[in-house]
């Protein structure tokens, strides 16, 4: 006989886990759309009729009894209309005024959770109202709307003083106009706005550094908006670069978005270039005259108008190389000779360290003087038998007068050595101006010899250092520096003026110290370079062999340049309203 | 051992009676007249003799004129005999649906569907008085209510009409087959009277009796069954000539309980119903000797598993059986049995095309490559993994145990059935709010029911292939809409008499009690509140199919057509 | 391919190119404009909106706008998507006005309530169905109520009938709270089964006390504190699934109030700055 396999479905159920799930086949629809339910819902025993709309209990009692009359009877019998379904006519019957004896249990309706979500989604949203309202309008108002800590230069003891002309904002007011006035204000300065907040499709039409209500308010006590090249076309937005509200300290520097919204747009460049050429060179001039020397770099026919996207890619080389510049110094000057071999300074090859000092920050070198770095080496000896005379540095005419004044300079050696007898230093006298007069022929002759003399072959003295232990640097004549012209006022020969600029490159800053890791030669070409026009400042790509994102350094523009600053590098003065 | 018996009386056949008001005198007067007087009772079993048939399973009804006998697209479980008076046909086309007092079936507009939002009633239940005063049609006729054609002679002159008279028989094959009727008849002059046999009796007669099985026979051959076959694919190249001899052979059969509805969910439960008490169609392992098409209701395809049966699939109306078996004898004379198992599931209606009748005629009419693949060897010596056999096999695709489950439920009679799936469903009733709004404010189910594992068939109409709720409702009020097909009732002619709701085995009608629009119960005279029936009507009047489905945030709802197990496979391993 | 994993790899897909699409469009927004974050504020503001659209579309099921589900997974990506929108809009810092903290941490919350929701509606119905019991939420008082019945009569009818106090008694001491209301609702959460094992030890403590017939009642005791048990295991985490919209819907309603206010104060304040 075959069976079937499959075992019935109650007994299926037992073997499950699952717990079995109660019939629900003759009960009503449960409604979970509707607002209220029965109060006895939670009890387990709503009743049938269920709650009004609004939540009122709608129980009144089981049946309404209808009156029944026999053909004949006046009074007639109240009977029960109590439904089947619910559990027929019950036992005892209508009331004898014809009231029905079954009351149902009057409850206080519940809300469903549905309902109740609602009306959490509307209380929430009422109390987050509020919450903004208490915001806007309460004491901390400011406080609360800000939209973080200001930097330290908007917080300083003078901007403190400033709060009081905009009394109640907290200082809001001197950048935010809409901080004038309450939210009443705040929403009318929102819909003044533009692009407006109802044109949002408008807002990819803003281009960069438009000037906006907030750097207007800048420029009251920041004014002038002229601290960068003349031939700017438009004022750029301060608020663009310098963004507040970014936490307390400085603010930070700006990106180069900023700088390329005008650099990296042909369009904007192009204009600039045209206004330039309208305006007069001078106009250009714009040099500071105290402070660092600088190197003089011509301005270019177009100015600084090359287009161009970032440092690494295509950011034009610096000037002095673009236009081969020469240095002009007059002084002759061989690094490649002082870093050889052949010049030793007790026993030891010079270093650039040995002249090249850092000033104070570390950021730059102490200028270069003779009688710091080059006298060691190079003291103006004139005659070899006494090393210890030496020509004075610095004026052709103190020169010309220690000349003529040399029996006086032997005696006063002779007494330097411990002559003291007058004949003794008077014999010694004109022993050295008889050993003198054998060399030259007059003392005009010496004094043309020490000025123009500049062969290194012709040595004055052979020297020995005062103490006479090494070989000393050779003092040819003043023209083995310097450039020495004839006829000067009482036809003293003339030295060119020696120029050594602080700084070389114009419009950048450079910052020695920081770059400490790398040495100087890796920049610097002094080691091949022997004549004093070669210019030794590296080129625009050896920067960016670390400054590009391969290299891992910042190239951001704010790096090198300051976008004020060449104008005037004082901070602009703070008025008061 | 001791076991416990449950005495109770066992049913007979005519514990009750079709209508009990029918009495001897009226069975004397009916022997008197034709057919009934031309049939010879001695043919008829002693249980059931003609007069106890007579007496138990027919009524004689008295319709008014105008009043409609039956009406296109209900169900009915009876047949009808004309004996006196008129009656007339209405001919295609028929009559609109307004005029037969069923719901116009119509979508809302844009601006209604919209409307909703502050239209829809914030008490449970409302009826506006429009929405229920749709029932000009509707009369009491005695104790019943009767629906009537109003100027009839409009309809007469509008419409194409066939008049009946006494001795016509009509309504047979819509009872027996269980298909919608498929014209309207209404009555002509006051005094029509009809004799309505209910199909248990129509049955009964026609076994008993030849001239009118063969009436009966003859009629359904002519009316349905040359449509019917020329449906079928493999009947299709048959020419006019072959098909009529094809009919003249065909047998067709009833097989089950026309009502199987009302009680299988109980046995169901108690575990009592079990596969093979099923009526069988064919057997496995039996010679094939017919092609079984089902024309309507369900049968199980089952296999020899073990020592048991597997379902494989369950077979609808318009699958047919044995066809492969018997071509594959055809074509290789060989001689293969049935297969698999063909059983009856609650009810089903066949037609059997013999198989000398398919080798003669039928086969050679189709070229071999449209013939079904003849078994392979591995297939007859029982391997199960063949692609014919995978395609049948829909159990396997779905798993067993929810095919069990399928068809123990009688879950594959849904054309739409609510399946939820448990693990994605975060029960949070948004399908059933979205019901409510799309029904003014009412849920049309309740999201809970059968479970098997983690798929849930929800309490909603399935919009079945087999409505049984439609079968006696009394006005008609339950019916299928005409385009999609969808089972809806027409509030305005619903008595609330909750047949339905106890006809329906997937408990998917409920019975509500209806308020007026201040939220009040409506009650009739007698203080009694007014029930409707209500159900899922797949959002028939909105646009954008049903809501509930649309609404789940999840994916976890689907109305699956059961007779699609491949689409319920594919959603399942989703 | 499977249903789902077919979707979920549409959708990170589309996720993917919205995000990239995004990301290369702000570079060029931050290039081009100064209003590289007002661009992305209202792109932020926009997606929001339609986020909180979808509470909005559920009222409306009738309106063929498109299957909830789809919505749904919509919502759950654009809802990462934001995430980006975010981090672009504060550039990936914390902010630091008082306005500005808050408006961030009601993004946080709900985003984290959203994240939460997902996760439990995702994870839960699994717990759910392999507990079985099912029931919907709404007739759980129901269905406690039948049972607590049951459980009485039992106990009623142990005295009345077994001439005993002890099952009433424990009854009274240890069943009727349990049956009264919804217990153990985190231990339910967080599956931890300490509760209703202590109860049944207790009950099968109590059986040696009990006679034959008295130990029938207790096992049918038995039997419905695992069916009240199964009932508050429902009841939590239905109650739990409904109730994270608690935090996610009224807050997200917070959050546009506050970017609303966000939107006047920055056009008022910010007067074009950045």
């Amino acid at each position: 006989m075959s069976c079937w396999s499959t075992a019935s479905p109650l007994a299926r159920a037992e073997l499950k886990d699952q717990l079995p799930s109660p019939d629900f086949d003759r009960s009503r629809y449960e409604r979970p759309n509707q607002d209220w339910e029965c109060g006895w819902t939670c009890d387990g025993c709503p009743c049938r009729i269920g709650p009004s709309p609004t939540g009122q209990c709608r129980a009144t009692t089981e049946c309404r009894p209808l009156l029944e009359k026999k053909e004949g009877e006046s009074k007639g019998r109240w009977r029960c209309t109590r439904p089947k379904e619910h559990g027929g006519p019950c036992a005892d019957g209508p009331l004898p005024n014809g009231s029905c004896s079954c009351p149902i249990l009057v409850c206080r309706p519940r809300r469903t959770l549905r309902n109740l979500r609602g009306r959490f989604c509307i209380a929430v949203s009422a109390a987050t109202l509020a919450a903004l309202l208490i915001g806007f309008f309460g004491p901390w108002q400011w406080k609360f709307i800000s939209a973080g800590p200001v930097s330290s230069h908007h917080h300083g003891v003078v901007f403190s003083q400033m709060k009081h002309s905009w009394p109640g904002s907290e200082g809001c007011g001197a950048c935010h106009t809409a901080a004038h006035g309450d939210l009443r204000e705040w929403v009318r300065a929102a819909f003044l706005a533009r692009p407006g907040p109802l044109e949002p499709h408008r807002l990819h039409t803003v281009t960069a550094g438009e000037m906006t209500e907030i750097d207007r308010n800048c420029l009251v006590c920041h004014p002038g908006h002229n601290f960068h090249q003349p031939n700017v076309t438009r004022d750029h937005s301060c608020s663009a670069c310098h963004r507040e509200h970014q936490g307390p300290g400085r603010i930070p520097p700006p990106p180069n978005s900023e700088c390329l919204s005008c650099h990296g747009n042909a369009a904007v460049m192009e204009a600039a270039l045209k206004k330039g050429e309208q305006m007069p060179r001078s106009a250009f001039d714009y040099r500071s005259t105290n402070g660092p020397v600088l190197f003089h770099v011509p301005r270019p026919d177009q100015g600084y108008t090359a287009v161009f996207s970032s440092f690494a890619e295509n950011h034009p080389e610096f000037q002095v190389h673009q236009q081969k510049l020469k240095d002009t110094n007059s002084l002759a000057f061989n690094h490649a000779l002082h870093l050889s071999d052949l010049v030793r300074q007790n026993g030891q090859a010079l270093t650039c360290a040995n002249c090249h000092q850092p000033d104070g920050a570390g950021a730059h070198f102490q200028t270069v003087t003779y009688a710091k770095h080059c006298q060691a080496c190079h003291a103006l000896q004139f005659d070899a038998r006494n090393p210890e005379l030496r020509v004075p540095h610095g004026s052709p005419a103190n020169v010309r007068a220690y000349l003529r004044s040399l029996p006086t300079q032997y005696a006063d050696l002779a007494r330097r050595r411990g002559v003291t007898a007058v004949a003794d230093s008077e014999k010694f006298v004109a022993e050295q101006m008889r050993l003198l007069r054998e060399r030259v022929i007059s003392g005009e002759n010496l004094e043309q010899q020490i000025f123009f003399a500049g062969d290194p072959s012709k040595q004055l003295a052979v020297g020995h250092t005062p103490g006479g232990v090494s070989a000393r640097a050779r003092f040819a004549g003043c023209a083995y520096c310097h450039e020495v012209r004839t006829g000067g006022a009482d036809a003293v020969p003339q030295i060119v003026r020696v120029t050594t600029p602080d700084r070389w490159l114009a419009h950048g800053e450079f910052h020695h110290a920081k770059h400490a890791i790398v040495n100087c030669n890796q920049c610097h070409a002094a080691g091949t370079s022997r004549v004093t026009a070669d210019i030794l400042l590296p080129t625009q790509r050896s920067c960016t062999e670390c400054h590009s994102p391969h290299g891992g350094f910042s190239e951001s523009c704010s790096t090198c340049h300051s976008y004020h600053g060449n104008h005037d590098r004082r901070h602009s003065r703070h008025i008061t309203r | 051992m001791d076991t416990v018996h449950f005495v109770i009386d066992k049913p007979q056949r005519w514990d009750s009676q079709f209508d009990p008001e029918m009495t001897e005198a009226e069975v004397k007067r009916l022997m008197e007249i034709r057919p009934f007087s031309e049939m010879d009772q001695g043919k008829f079993s002693k249980r059931t003799p003609l007069t106890g048939i007579l007496l138990n399973d027919a009524r004689i009804r008295r319709f008014k004129n105008g009043e409609i006998i039956v009406r296109a697209g209900d169900y009915g479980s009876s047949a009808f005999l004309l004996l006196s008076g008129h009656a007339r046909v209405v001919l295609n086309p028929g009559l609109p649906a307004k005029v037969l007092g069923r719901r116009k079936s119509q979508n809302k507009t844009l601006f209604q569907i919209v409307a909703q939002l502050w239209t829809n009633p914030r008490d449970p239940e409302v009826r506006t008085t429009e929405e229920l005063d749709d029932s000009s049609a509707f009369q009491p006729v005695g104790r019943r209510m009767g629906v009537f054609l109003q100027d009839v002679p409009r309809i007469l002159d509008e419409h194409n009409t066939a008049t009946m008279s006494p001795g016509d028989f009509f309504g047979e094959i819509a009872a027996l087959s269980r298909a919608a009727r498929t014209s309207t008849i209404f009555a002509v002059g006051d005094e029509t009277e009809l004799l309505e046999i209910r199909w248990q009796g129509l049955r009964d007669l026609m076994r008993f009796d030849d001239h009118l099985r063969h009436h009966i026979d003859r009629i359904y051959r002519e009316r349905t069954l040359a449509t019917h076959l020329r449906e079928v694919p493999i009947f299709r190249r048959l020419d006019d000539q072959q098909l009529k001899r094809v009919i003249e052979q065909t047998q067709f059969g009833t097989y089950g309980d026309y009502e199987w509805s009302g009680d299988y969910k109980r046995l169901a439960r108690e575990g009592t119903r079990s596969p093979e008490k099923e009526t069988i169609i064919a057997q496995e392992g039996d010679y094939p000797n017919g092609v079984v098409l089902i024309r309507s209701g369900f049968a199980r395809l089952s296999q020899k598993f073990g020592h048991g049966h597997r379902t494989l699939n369950y077979l609808g109306a318009g699958c047919e059986f044995g066809l492969r078996e018997i071509a594959h004898n055809w074509t290789r004379k060989d001689s293969v049995p049935f297969q698999h198992s063909l059983r009856v599931i609650g009810y089903t209606h066949v037609i059997i095309v013999p198989t000398a009748v398919m080798e003669d005629i039928v086969l050679p009419s189709v070229p071999r490559e449209e013939l079904p693949e003849p078994f392979t060897p591995e297939e007859l010596g029982g391997a199960t993994n063949s692609a014919t056999q995978l395609k049948l096999d829909a159990g396997a695709k779905i798993g067993p145990q929810l095919m069990e489950f399928l068809t123990e439920n009688r879950f594959f009679n849904g054309r739409s059935t609510m399946v939820i799936d448990l693990e994605r469903c975060t029960r949070c009733d948004d399908c059933v709010r979205a019901c409510a709004s799309s029904n003014e404010n009412n849920p049309r189910f309740l999201r809970h029911g059968q479970i098997n594992g983690r798929i849930m068939v929800a309490n909603s109409c399935m919009h079945c292939a087999d409505p049984v709720c439609l079968i006696g409702c009394p006005t008609g009020a339950i019916h299928r809409g005409e385009i999609g097909g969808e089972v809806v009732v027409n509030q305005a002619t619903c008595v609330g008499c909750s047949i339905c709701a106890n006809n329906c085995p997937y408990e998917a009608i409920r019975m509500v009690e209806i308020r007026d629009d201040e939220g009040a119960f409506m009650v009739d005279k007698d203080m009694r509140p007014i029930a409707k029936a209500t159900k899922c009507d797949l959002c028939s009047d909105q646009i954008g199919g049903p809501a509930c489905e649309r609404s789940c945030p999840h994916g976890a709802m689907r109305r699956m057509d059961m007779n699609n197990l491949d689409a319920f496979a594919r959603w399942l391993n989703r | 391919m499977r249903g789902f994993l077919r979707r979920r790899i549409l959708w990170t897909s589309l996720l993917g190119a919205a995000s990239v699409t995004l990301v290369s469009v702000f570079t060029l927004w931050e290039g081009a404009t100064t209003r590289a974050a007002y661009l992305t504020g209202w792109l932020l503001f926009g997606v929001m909106v339609l986020l909180t659209g979808y509470n909005w579309f559920k009222k409306i099921p009738y309106l063929p706008l498109g299957r909830s589900e789809v919505w749904l997974e919509f919502h759950l990506y654009a809802g990462v998507f934001t995430g980006l929108l975010f981090l672009l809009h504060v550039r990936g810092r914390w902010p630091t006005g008082w306005f500005e903290i808050l408006l961030a941490g009601l993004y946080a919350v709900v985003m984290g309530s959203g994240i939460l929701g997902i996760i439990i509606s995702r994870g839960w119905p699994k717990r759910l169905t392999a507990r079985g019991g099912e029931v919907p939420f709404e007739r759980i008082p129901l269905v406690r109520r039948a049972l607590c019945e049951q459980a009485e009569a039992l106990a009623l009818k142990s005295v009345a009938e077994l001439k005993s106090a002890t099952i009433a008694e424990f009854y009274a001491r240890r069943l009727q709270s349990f049956f009264a209301g919804p217990q153990n609702f985190l231990s339910h959460l967080v599956e931890v089964r300490l509760p209703l094992n202590e109860l049944l030890n207790d009950l099968n403590d109590l059986n040696r006390f009990l006679n034959e017939s008295e130990r029938k009642v207790s096992a049918q005791l038995v039997e419905l504190v695992r069916k009240k048990d199964g009932l508050d295991y429902q009841h939590a985490l239905q109650l739990t699934l409904r109730l994270w919209l608690f935090i996610h819907i009224p807050i997200t309603y917070s959050l546009m109030l506050w970017s609303i206010a966000h939107v006047v104060l920055v056009y008022g304040f910010s007067a074009g700055a950045r």
